[in-house]
């Protein structure tokens, strides 16, 4: 229990008396949700339209690569080796992560709470 | 419990991202302690605690971008519940049910107390005005330096001081009945 400067013997029993007495009370487990619902709706603030515009920027810079790559290994005389197809599936694996990171974001913006 | 620099992150993404996640999570660690200021505050009424707690919030958010940082955010959260609390006492007729109050702090207590001394302490605590109430809590139960309830209630220190000195004297006989009952 902590002491404030401002103490005396009396406050002590005061403060002991208050402790273990008075109820506490605990919020409903919705409580954080309800706050939630009623907040404003998300504004699109300059911060959140760079959030996005950085979003459709990865978007299309590996959704691009990753059609070329493509192209470039399926063209006559090339060969597929195990490294390219890790390439590959990294750049599509980013795509995808990017792709439902943007797609979470404009839907549901608070759906992980 | 969240450090400075996480609370002061968390403010940060709200303010510049609206973010409600971050929002979240300063919900979840300040509403407990709020709700237990509050409960005790409006003397047990359950429903006028949720009310207090969830407006108390919806502020803070609405009024994020004028928190300066120089005091805790808990210390302004709990600004903006006194502030919330005066006005919904302002509309509100006083509660007179003390026998309620009691009985919610003979629940707490252990079997050996008196139901007595319960009733003794609702009534003291329903005797103070809302300011004293406010300022006792404070200070006794949330253990906060004179300092930061100055910040809180926005009076003077010595006016802190001088309405703690009164509500301890209208509680000095509960305090004397609590000294006789654990001697």
């Amino acid at each position: 229990m902590t002491r404030n400067k401002f103490s005396s013997p009396s406050d002590d029993a005061l403060r002991e008396l208050l402790h273990s007495r008075l109820p506490g009370h605990v919020p409903s487990p919705w409580f954080t949700r309800k706050v939630l619902n009623r907040l404003p709706q998300r504004r699109y603030a300059a911060a959140a339209i760079i959030e996005y515009a950085l979003y459709v920027a990865g978007i299309i810079t590996a959704g691009y690569f990753s059609v070329e790559f493509v192209a470039e290994k399926t063209a006559p005389g090339s060969v597929v080796t195990v490294g390219d197809l890790s390439i590959f599936a990294t750049l599509v694996g980013v795509t995808g992560v990017l792709l439902t990171m943007f797609i979470t974001s404009l839907i549901s913006p608070e759906e992980t709470v | 419990m969240l450090s400075k620099l996480e609370e002061l992150k968390l403010i940060t993404l709200c303010v510049t991202l609206d973010d409600h996640r971050a929002f979240a999570r300063l919900v979840d660690e300040y509403s407990p302690g709020l709700h237990g200021f509050i409960y005790n505050l409006t003397l047990g009424d359950a429903a006028l605690t949720d009310d207090i707690a969830q407006e108390t919030f919806l502020k803070a958010y609405s009024e994020l971008r004028s928190f300066r940082g120089v005091s805790r955010f808990r210390t302004w959260l709990y600004r903006i519940a006194f502030n919330e609390f005066t006005d919904q006492m302002r509309r509100r007729t006083p509660t007179d049910d003390i026998a309620s109050y009691a009985d919610k702090i003979e629940s707490g207590a252990t079997a050996d107390r008196s139901w007595q001394l319960s009733h003794d302490l609702a009534e003291a605590m329903a005797s103070l005005s809302e300011t004293e109430r406010t300022i006792v809590l404070l200070f006794y139960y949330e253990d906060r330096p004179i300092k930061e309830i100055v910040k809180i209630t926005g009076l003077a220190e010595g006016t802190v001081k001088s309405h703690l000195s009164r509500a301890k004297t209208k509680m000095a006989k509960t305090i004397n009945e609590y000294r006789n009952d654990t001697e």
